[in-house]
Protein backbone atom coordinates (compact mmCIF):
# COMPACT_ATOMS: atom_id res chain seq x y z
CA UNK A 1 0.00 0.00 0.00
CA UNK A 2 0.98 3.58 0.22
CA UNK A 3 2.02 3.70 3.46
CA UNK A 4 -1.02 4.87 4.93
CA UNK A 5 -3.02 2.71 7.77
CA UNK A 6 -5.61 2.79 9.96
CA UNK A 7 -4.17 3.35 13.82
CA UNK A 8 -6.19 1.37 16.60
CA UNK A 9 -8.54 4.28 17.65
CA UNK A 10 -9.81 4.62 14.52
CA UNK A 11 -10.31 1.27 13.91
CA UNK A 12 -11.73 0.53 17.73
CA UNK A 13 -14.09 3.42 17.09
CA UNK A 14 -15.14 2.03 13.56
CA UNK A 15 -15.92 -1.40 14.72
CA UNK A 16 -18.32 0.49 18.02
CA UNK A 17 -20.13 2.67 15.54
CA UNK A 18 -18.59 5.59 16.22
CA UNK A 19 -17.30 7.04 12.76
CA UNK A 20 -18.87 9.47 10.50
CA UNK A 21 -19.64 7.84 6.84
CA UNK A 22 -16.81 9.16 5.06
CA UNK A 23 -14.59 7.71 7.41
CA UNK A 24 -16.50 4.04 7.93
CA UNK A 25 -16.29 4.30 3.85
CA UNK A 26 -12.30 4.39 3.83
CA UNK A 27 -11.56 1.94 6.98
CA UNK A 28 -13.88 -0.04 4.63
CA UNK A 29 -11.69 0.05 1.53
CA UNK A 30 -8.59 0.03 3.10
CA UNK A 31 -9.60 -3.10 5.22
CA UNK A 32 -10.32 -5.26 2.23
CA UNK A 33 -6.55 -4.87 1.03
CA UNK A 34 -4.47 -4.69 3.73
CA UNK A 35 -3.91 -7.36 6.09
CA UNK A 36 -2.24 -5.96 8.60
CA UNK A 37 -4.99 -3.65 9.56
CA UNK A 38 -7.53 -6.29 9.61
CA UNK A 39 -5.72 -8.23 12.09
CA UNK A 40 -5.94 -4.83 14.32
CA UNK A 41 -10.19 -5.47 13.86
CA UNK A 42 -10.55 -9.02 15.41
CA UNK A 43 -9.52 -7.68 19.43
CA UNK A 44 -12.72 -5.60 18.44
CA UNK A 45 -15.04 -8.71 18.41
CA UNK A 46 -15.59 -10.83 20.46
CA UNK A 47 -13.76 -13.91 20.53
CA UNK A 48 -16.38 -16.38 22.34
CA UNK A 49 -19.16 -15.24 19.23
CA UNK A 50 -16.87 -15.98 16.46
CA UNK A 51 -15.86 -19.33 17.55
CA UNK A 52 -19.14 -20.64 18.79
CA UNK A 53 -20.17 -19.34 14.84
CA UNK A 54 -17.31 -21.11 13.63
CA UNK A 55 -18.13 -24.42 15.29
CA UNK A 56 -21.51 -24.14 13.04
CA UNK A 57 -19.40 -23.66 10.17
CA UNK A 58 -17.98 -26.53 10.13
CA UNK A 59 -20.48 -28.37 11.15
CA UNK A 60 -21.93 -27.53 8.05
CA UNK A 61 -19.49 -28.32 6.41
CA UNK A 62 -18.74 -31.61 7.71
CA UNK A 63 -22.14 -32.58 6.99
CA UNK A 64 -22.62 -34.76 3.40
CA UNK A 65 -25.15 -33.26 1.34
CA UNK A 66 -28.04 -35.25 1.25
CA UNK A 67 -28.92 -36.99 -2.23
CA UNK A 68 -31.73 -36.09 -4.32
CA UNK A 69 -33.92 -39.30 -3.11
CA UNK A 70 -33.25 -37.74 0.50
CA UNK A 71 -34.13 -34.19 -0.09
CA UNK A 72 -37.33 -35.21 -2.17
CA UNK A 73 -38.64 -36.82 0.81
CA UNK A 74 -37.70 -33.83 2.96
CA UNK A 75 -39.68 -32.13 0.29
CA UNK A 76 -42.42 -34.21 0.91
CA UNK A 77 -42.46 -33.66 5.00
CA UNK A 78 -41.06 -36.21 5.38
CA UNK A 79 -39.27 -37.10 8.98
CA UNK A 80 -35.02 -36.53 8.35
CA UNK A 81 -34.00 -39.90 9.76
CA UNK A 82 -37.18 -42.03 8.06
CA UNK A 83 -35.84 -40.01 4.33
CA UNK A 84 -32.19 -41.04 5.58
CA UNK A 85 -33.49 -44.41 6.47
CA UNK A 86 -35.49 -44.79 3.03
CA UNK A 87 -32.70 -43.08 0.51
CA UNK A 88 -30.00 -45.68 2.03
CA UNK A 89 -32.23 -48.32 0.97
CA UNK A 90 -30.08 -50.37 -1.61
CA UNK A 91 -33.10 -51.23 -3.44
CA UNK A 92 -34.00 -47.60 -3.78
CA UNK A 93 -30.91 -46.91 -5.96
CA UNK A 94 -31.03 -45.02 -8.82
CA UNK A 95 -29.39 -48.50 -10.58
CA UNK A 96 -31.46 -50.79 -9.06
CA UNK A 97 -34.88 -48.97 -10.45
CA UNK A 98 -33.09 -48.74 -13.94
CA UNK A 99 -32.32 -52.47 -13.67
CA UNK A 100 -36.11 -52.76 -12.73
CA UNK A 101 -37.84 -50.67 -15.37
CA UNK A 102 -35.33 -52.29 -17.77
CA UNK A 103 -36.84 -55.71 -17.08
CA UNK A 104 -40.15 -54.92 -16.59
CA UNK A 105 -40.44 -52.84 -20.05
CA UNK A 106 -38.78 -55.99 -21.75
CA UNK A 107 -41.96 -57.99 -20.05
CA UNK A 108 -44.35 -55.81 -21.12
CA UNK A 109 -42.95 -55.98 -24.92
CA UNK A 110 -42.93 -60.47 -24.24
CA UNK A 111 -46.53 -59.91 -24.10
CA UNK A 112 -46.97 -58.12 -26.69
CA UNK A 113 -45.67 -60.88 -28.85
CA UNK A 114 -48.47 -63.59 -27.52
CA UNK A 115 -50.29 -64.60 -24.69
CA UNK A 116 -47.14 -66.62 -23.26
CA UNK A 117 -45.07 -63.45 -23.29
CA UNK A 118 -48.11 -62.35 -20.80
CA UNK A 119 -47.68 -65.10 -18.69
CA UNK A 120 -44.30 -64.46 -18.38
CA UNK A 121 -44.84 -61.03 -17.22
CA UNK A 122 -47.42 -62.45 -14.77
CA UNK A 123 -44.82 -64.20 -13.47
CA UNK A 124 -42.61 -61.86 -12.97
CA UNK A 125 -44.20 -58.70 -11.50
CA UNK A 126 -44.78 -60.48 -8.05
CA UNK A 127 -41.29 -61.85 -8.01
CA UNK A 128 -39.78 -58.23 -8.36
CA UNK A 129 -40.99 -56.77 -4.68
CA UNK A 130 -39.71 -59.75 -3.09
CA UNK A 131 -36.00 -59.53 -4.67
CA UNK A 132 -36.14 -55.86 -3.76
CA UNK A 133 -37.13 -56.66 -0.15
CA UNK A 134 -34.37 -59.15 0.22
CA UNK A 135 -31.96 -56.77 -1.05
CA UNK A 136 -33.23 -54.04 0.75
CA UNK A 137 -31.76 -55.89 4.17
CA UNK A 138 -29.08 -58.06 2.87
CA UNK A 139 -25.71 -57.69 4.83
CA UNK A 140 -23.36 -57.47 2.15
CA UNK A 141 -25.59 -55.17 0.52
CA UNK A 142 -27.10 -52.46 2.82
CA UNK A 143 -24.38 -49.95 3.47
CA UNK A 144 -26.28 -48.99 7.01
CA UNK A 145 -26.18 -53.14 7.89
CA UNK A 146 -23.79 -52.98 10.59
CA UNK A 147 -25.16 -49.32 12.19
CA UNK A 148 -28.79 -50.99 11.73
CA UNK A 149 -27.63 -54.19 14.16
CA UNK A 150 -26.08 -51.45 16.61
CA UNK A 151 -28.68 -48.96 16.82
CA UNK A 152 -31.58 -48.48 19.23
CA UNK A 153 -34.08 -48.16 16.25
CA UNK A 154 -36.91 -50.65 16.28
CA UNK A 155 -36.27 -53.45 13.91
CA UNK A 156 -39.87 -54.04 13.09
CA UNK A 157 -40.33 -50.57 12.38
CA UNK A 158 -37.42 -50.45 9.85
CA UNK A 159 -38.43 -53.55 8.74
CA UNK A 160 -41.87 -52.01 7.47
CA UNK A 161 -40.93 -48.60 6.35
CA UNK A 162 -37.91 -50.13 4.13
CA UNK A 163 -40.63 -52.92 2.67
CA UNK A 164 -43.41 -50.94 2.04
CA UNK A 165 -41.06 -48.29 0.24
CA UNK A 166 -39.93 -50.82 -2.23
CA UNK A 167 -43.59 -52.31 -2.75
CA UNK A 168 -44.78 -49.24 -3.24
CA UNK A 169 -42.07 -48.18 -5.98
CA UNK A 170 -41.67 -51.66 -7.38
CA UNK A 171 -46.09 -52.00 -7.42
CA UNK A 172 -45.90 -48.31 -9.19
CA UNK A 173 -43.65 -49.57 -12.17
CA UNK A 174 -45.37 -52.60 -12.56
CA UNK A 175 -48.46 -50.38 -12.48
CA UNK A 176 -46.78 -48.51 -15.32
CA UNK A 177 -45.68 -51.40 -17.26
CA UNK A 178 -48.99 -53.52 -17.05
CA UNK A 179 -50.93 -49.86 -19.24
CA UNK A 180 -48.89 -51.49 -21.40
CA UNK A 181 -50.33 -54.49 -21.68
CA UNK A 182 -52.27 -55.46 -25.17
CA UNK A 183 -53.45 -59.13 -23.79
CA UNK A 184 -56.51 -59.61 -21.47
CA UNK A 185 -58.11 -57.00 -19.12
CA UNK A 186 -56.81 -58.86 -16.47
CA UNK A 187 -53.80 -58.90 -16.82
CA UNK A 188 -52.89 -55.27 -15.77
CA UNK A 189 -54.17 -56.03 -11.91
CA UNK A 190 -53.70 -60.03 -12.04
CA UNK A 191 -50.27 -59.33 -10.27
CA UNK A 192 -50.90 -57.36 -7.62
CA UNK A 193 -52.41 -59.55 -5.00
CA UNK A 194 -50.05 -62.49 -5.82
CA UNK A 195 -47.15 -60.02 -5.16
CA UNK A 196 -48.36 -58.73 -2.10
CA UNK A 197 -48.46 -62.67 -0.81
CA UNK A 198 -45.18 -63.15 -1.59
CA UNK A 199 -43.96 -60.11 -0.18
CA UNK A 200 -45.78 -60.47 3.04
CA UNK A 201 -44.80 -64.52 3.07
CA UNK A 202 -41.10 -63.48 2.66
CA UNK A 203 -41.29 -61.30 5.35
CA UNK A 204 -42.77 -63.67 7.70
CA UNK A 205 -40.45 -66.48 7.00
CA UNK A 206 -37.31 -64.09 7.12
CA UNK A 207 -38.29 -64.17 11.40
CA UNK A 208 -36.45 -67.86 11.03
CA UNK A 209 -34.45 -67.99 8.14
CA UNK A 210 -31.72 -66.05 6.03
CA UNK A 211 -34.02 -63.34 3.90
CA UNK A 212 -32.28 -63.79 0.46
CA UNK A 213 -32.65 -67.75 0.74
CA UNK A 214 -36.33 -67.01 1.48
CA UNK A 215 -36.54 -64.85 -1.30
CA UNK A 216 -35.10 -67.35 -4.08
CA UNK A 217 -37.05 -69.64 -2.41
CA UNK A 218 -40.70 -68.21 -2.36
CA UNK A 219 -39.76 -67.07 -6.08
CA UNK A 220 -38.88 -70.63 -6.60
CA UNK A 221 -42.09 -71.61 -5.04
CA UNK A 222 -44.50 -69.42 -7.04
CA UNK A 223 -42.83 -70.22 -10.54
CA UNK A 224 -43.60 -73.96 -9.76
CA UNK A 225 -47.61 -73.26 -8.79
CA UNK A 226 -47.63 -70.71 -11.82
CA UNK A 227 -46.55 -73.82 -14.30
CA UNK A 228 -48.62 -76.50 -11.95
CA UNK A 229 -51.92 -74.60 -12.37
CA UNK A 230 -51.05 -74.12 -16.40
CA UNK A 231 -50.50 -77.68 -16.83
CA UNK A 232 -53.86 -78.21 -14.42
CA UNK A 233 -56.34 -76.11 -15.48
CA UNK A 234 -54.85 -73.94 -18.16
CA UNK A 235 -52.67 -70.89 -19.24
CA UNK A 236 -54.20 -68.59 -16.92
CA UNK A 237 -55.26 -70.72 -14.08
CA UNK A 238 -52.88 -69.66 -11.32
CA UNK A 239 -54.67 -65.68 -11.78
CA UNK A 240 -58.24 -67.10 -11.63
CA UNK A 241 -60.80 -66.88 -8.74
CA UNK A 242 -58.98 -69.49 -7.12
CA UNK A 243 -55.56 -68.41 -7.45
CA UNK A 244 -56.11 -64.77 -6.28
CA UNK A 245 -58.16 -66.35 -3.07
CA UNK A 246 -55.40 -68.24 -2.35
CA UNK A 247 -53.20 -65.15 -2.64
CA UNK A 248 -55.26 -63.02 -0.26
CA UNK A 249 -55.25 -66.04 2.06
CA UNK A 250 -51.27 -65.85 1.98
CA UNK A 251 -51.01 -62.60 2.62
CA UNK A 252 -53.54 -62.24 5.67
CA UNK A 253 -51.84 -65.29 7.24
CA UNK A 254 -48.40 -63.67 6.68
CA UNK A 255 -49.64 -60.37 8.03
CA UNK A 256 -51.18 -62.15 11.15
CA UNK A 257 -47.70 -63.96 11.57
CA UNK A 258 -45.75 -60.36 11.04
CA UNK A 259 -47.73 -59.07 13.80
CA UNK A 260 -47.99 -61.63 15.76
CA UNK A 261 -44.24 -61.90 16.29
CA UNK A 262 -43.31 -58.60 15.95
CA UNK A 263 -41.06 -58.76 18.71
CA UNK A 264 -39.23 -61.12 17.25
CA UNK A 265 -37.43 -59.14 15.02
CA UNK A 266 -34.51 -58.15 17.38
CA UNK A 267 -32.13 -57.32 14.97
CA UNK A 268 -32.74 -56.08 11.46
CA UNK A 269 -33.05 -59.02 9.02
CA UNK A 270 -30.35 -60.90 6.90
CA UNK A 271 -28.06 -60.76 9.70
CA UNK A 272 -27.74 -64.12 11.04
CA UNK B 1 -7.71 -21.00 17.35
CA UNK B 2 -7.38 -17.22 17.22
CA UNK B 3 -3.88 -17.49 18.76
CA UNK B 4 -1.73 -18.74 15.50
CA UNK B 5 -2.35 -17.72 11.93
CA UNK B 6 -1.48 -19.60 9.10
CA UNK B 7 1.65 -18.82 7.36
CA UNK B 8 0.11 -18.77 3.92
CA UNK B 9 -1.38 -16.40 1.85
CA UNK B 10 -5.29 -15.96 1.20
CA UNK B 11 -4.40 -16.71 -2.47
CA UNK B 12 -2.57 -20.14 -1.03
CA UNK B 13 -5.30 -20.79 1.63
CA UNK B 14 -8.52 -20.23 -0.61
CA UNK B 15 -6.92 -22.78 -3.28
CA UNK B 16 -6.33 -25.61 -0.27
CA UNK B 17 -10.04 -25.34 0.77
CA UNK B 18 -10.88 -25.89 -2.87
CA UNK B 19 -8.80 -29.07 -2.62
CA UNK B 20 -10.78 -29.92 0.49
CA UNK B 21 -8.44 -28.48 3.39
CA UNK B 22 -10.65 -27.63 6.29
CA UNK B 23 -7.84 -26.18 8.31
CA UNK B 24 -7.37 -23.74 5.09
CA UNK B 25 -11.09 -22.82 5.33
CA UNK B 26 -10.33 -22.54 9.14
CA UNK B 27 -7.21 -20.13 8.69
CA UNK B 28 -9.35 -18.09 6.29
CA UNK B 29 -12.13 -17.84 8.76
CA UNK B 30 -9.55 -16.56 11.50
CA UNK B 31 -8.60 -13.85 8.90
CA UNK B 32 -11.98 -12.78 7.45
CA UNK B 33 -14.76 -13.65 9.77
CA UNK B 34 -14.24 -10.61 12.45
CA UNK B 35 -14.14 -7.70 9.83
CA UNK B 36 -17.22 -9.38 7.87
CA UNK B 37 -19.13 -9.51 10.65
CA UNK B 38 -18.38 -5.99 11.57
CA UNK B 39 -18.87 -4.89 8.34
CA UNK B 40 -22.30 -6.41 7.89
CA UNK B 41 -23.23 -5.89 11.62
CA UNK B 42 -23.31 -2.04 10.06
CA UNK B 43 -25.72 -2.89 7.51
CA UNK B 44 -27.99 -4.88 9.66
CA UNK B 45 -29.09 -4.35 13.23
CA UNK B 46 -30.32 -8.19 13.79
CA UNK B 47 -27.35 -10.10 15.38
CA UNK B 48 -29.06 -13.06 14.85
CA UNK B 49 -29.48 -12.63 11.19
CA UNK B 50 -25.87 -11.54 10.87
CA UNK B 51 -24.60 -14.51 12.21
CA UNK B 52 -26.40 -16.72 9.92
CA UNK B 53 -24.99 -14.60 7.17
CA UNK B 54 -21.64 -14.85 8.32
CA UNK B 55 -21.99 -18.69 8.48
CA UNK B 56 -23.80 -18.72 5.47
CA UNK B 57 -20.53 -17.00 3.90
CA UNK B 58 -17.84 -19.05 4.77
CA UNK B 59 -19.86 -22.04 3.79
CA UNK B 60 -20.04 -20.92 0.23
CA UNK B 61 -16.54 -20.05 0.45
CA UNK B 62 -15.99 -24.29 1.05
CA UNK B 63 -17.81 -25.28 -1.48
CA UNK B 64 -17.55 -22.32 -4.11
CA UNK B 65 -13.50 -21.88 -3.63
CA UNK B 66 -12.50 -23.72 -6.70
CA UNK B 67 -14.85 -20.98 -8.41
CA UNK B 68 -12.24 -17.63 -7.32
CA UNK B 69 -10.93 -16.17 -10.48
CA UNK B 70 -7.88 -15.67 -8.87
CA UNK B 71 -7.74 -12.09 -9.80
CA UNK B 72 -8.00 -9.42 -7.00
CA UNK B 73 -8.58 -9.46 -3.34
CA UNK B 74 -9.35 -12.15 -1.33
CA UNK B 75 -11.30 -10.24 0.87
CA UNK B 76 -13.33 -8.32 -1.92
CA UNK B 77 -14.55 -11.87 -2.96
CA UNK B 78 -15.80 -12.94 0.41
CA UNK B 79 -17.29 -9.45 1.05
CA UNK B 80 -19.47 -10.36 -2.47
CA UNK B 81 -20.27 -13.21 -1.16
CA UNK B 82 -21.23 -12.00 2.24
CA UNK B 83 -23.25 -8.85 0.89
CA UNK B 84 -25.57 -11.21 -1.52
CA UNK B 85 -26.03 -13.71 1.53
CA UNK B 86 -27.51 -10.98 3.33
CA UNK B 87 -29.54 -9.61 0.74
CA UNK B 88 -30.86 -13.29 0.22
CA UNK B 89 -31.59 -13.82 3.91
CA UNK B 90 -33.37 -10.57 3.47
CA UNK B 91 -35.71 -10.99 1.15
CA UNK B 92 -36.81 -14.36 2.71
CA UNK B 93 -37.11 -12.78 6.16
CA UNK B 94 -37.40 -8.59 6.66
CA UNK B 95 -35.42 -7.77 9.80
CA UNK B 96 -37.24 -7.01 12.66
CA UNK B 97 -35.22 -3.78 12.96
CA UNK B 98 -34.52 -1.24 10.49
CA UNK B 99 -31.08 -1.93 9.26
CA UNK B 100 -28.32 0.31 10.27
CA UNK B 101 -27.08 2.40 7.44
CA UNK B 102 -23.11 3.33 7.83
CA UNK B 103 -20.70 4.06 4.98
CA UNK B 104 -18.69 0.74 3.35
CA UNK B 105 -16.72 0.32 -0.30
CA UNK B 106 -16.08 -2.56 -2.62
CA UNK B 107 -13.15 -1.48 -4.50
CA UNK B 108 -11.57 2.09 -4.92
CA UNK B 109 -14.16 3.39 -6.72
CA UNK B 110 -13.88 6.92 -8.35
CA UNK B 111 -16.62 8.14 -5.76
CA UNK B 112 -14.22 7.11 -3.08
CA UNK B 113 -11.16 8.72 -4.49
CA UNK B 114 -13.85 11.71 -4.33
CA UNK B 115 -14.83 11.12 -0.68
CA UNK B 116 -10.83 10.43 0.44
CA UNK B 117 -9.28 13.63 -1.31
CA UNK B 118 -10.13 17.01 -0.17
CA UNK B 119 -9.34 18.99 -3.11
CA UNK B 120 -13.95 18.82 -3.69
CA UNK B 121 -13.97 20.74 -0.67
CA UNK B 122 -15.85 18.62 2.43
CA UNK B 123 -17.48 16.21 0.63
CA UNK B 124 -17.43 13.79 3.29
CA UNK B 125 -19.07 16.93 6.09
CA UNK B 126 -22.04 16.70 3.24
CA UNK B 127 -22.24 13.62 3.39
CA UNK B 128 -23.18 13.36 6.62
CA UNK B 129 -25.30 15.97 6.66
CA UNK B 130 -27.69 13.80 4.50
CA UNK B 131 -31.27 12.90 5.98
CA UNK B 132 -30.76 9.22 7.19
CA UNK B 133 -32.81 7.76 4.46
CA UNK B 134 -30.56 9.64 1.27
CA UNK B 135 -27.36 8.82 3.29
CA UNK B 136 -28.60 4.96 3.23
CA UNK B 137 -28.89 5.14 -0.21
CA UNK B 138 -26.02 6.53 -1.22
CA UNK B 139 -24.31 4.05 0.90
CA UNK B 140 -25.93 1.50 -0.80
CA UNK B 141 -25.93 2.69 -4.14
CA UNK B 142 -22.99 4.01 -4.60
CA UNK B 143 -20.38 2.81 -1.49
CA UNK B 144 -21.24 -1.21 -1.67
CA UNK B 145 -22.43 -1.25 -5.72
CA UNK B 146 -25.69 -2.85 -5.45
CA UNK B 147 -28.14 -2.03 -8.15
CA UNK B 148 -31.36 -0.03 -7.45
CA UNK B 149 -33.39 -3.27 -6.73
CA UNK B 150 -30.76 -4.89 -4.51
CA UNK B 151 -30.69 -1.73 -2.16
CA UNK B 152 -34.65 -1.76 -2.01
CA UNK B 153 -33.93 -5.10 -0.63
CA UNK B 154 -31.48 -4.42 1.71
CA UNK B 155 -33.75 -1.00 2.54
CA UNK B 156 -36.87 -2.76 2.60
CA UNK B 157 -38.05 0.39 0.15
CA UNK B 158 -39.61 -0.16 -3.38
CA UNK B 159 -36.96 0.38 -6.38
CA UNK B 160 -38.59 3.92 -7.42
CA UNK B 161 -38.07 4.97 -3.99
CA UNK B 162 -34.39 4.47 -4.53
CA UNK B 163 -34.20 6.27 -7.36
CA UNK B 164 -36.12 9.22 -6.41
CA UNK B 165 -34.15 9.50 -3.07
CA UNK B 166 -31.09 8.70 -4.73
CA UNK B 167 -31.76 11.91 -7.16
CA UNK B 168 -32.42 13.89 -4.61
CA UNK B 169 -29.18 13.10 -2.57
CA UNK B 170 -27.38 13.86 -5.97
CA UNK B 171 -29.11 17.88 -5.79
CA UNK B 172 -28.32 18.34 -2.77
CA UNK B 173 -24.76 17.06 -2.62
CA UNK B 174 -24.29 18.76 -5.64
CA UNK B 175 -25.59 21.88 -4.17
CA UNK B 176 -23.30 22.22 -1.17
CA UNK B 177 -20.31 21.27 -2.92
CA UNK B 178 -20.58 24.03 -5.32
Amino acid sequence: MNGWHLDEATVTRYAHGRVTMAVAASVEAHLLACAPCRALLTPAVDLARLRSLWDDVAERVDTPAPGLVERLLRLARIPEDTSRLLASTPSLRASWLLALGAVLGFAALASEADERGTLLFLTLAPILPVVGVATAFHRRLDPAHEIGLAAPYPAFRLLLLRSAAVVGVTSLAAAGASLLLAGPALAAAAWLLPALALTSLTLALSRRFDIVHVACGVGAGWAAAVAGAQIEGGRFAAFGTAGQLACLLVTVASLLALVAYRDRYATPLGGA
Amino acid sequence: MFDHDDERTDAELLAATGDGDRTALEGLYVRHAPWLLVRLSRRCADRQLVDEVVQDTFVAVWRGARRWSGRGEVGAWIWGIGVHRLLDRLRRRPPSILALFEPSALEVSAEEQVLLGVQYGDLGGALDRLSPELRAVVQATVLDGLTSREAGRLLGIPTGTVKTRMMRARAMLREELS
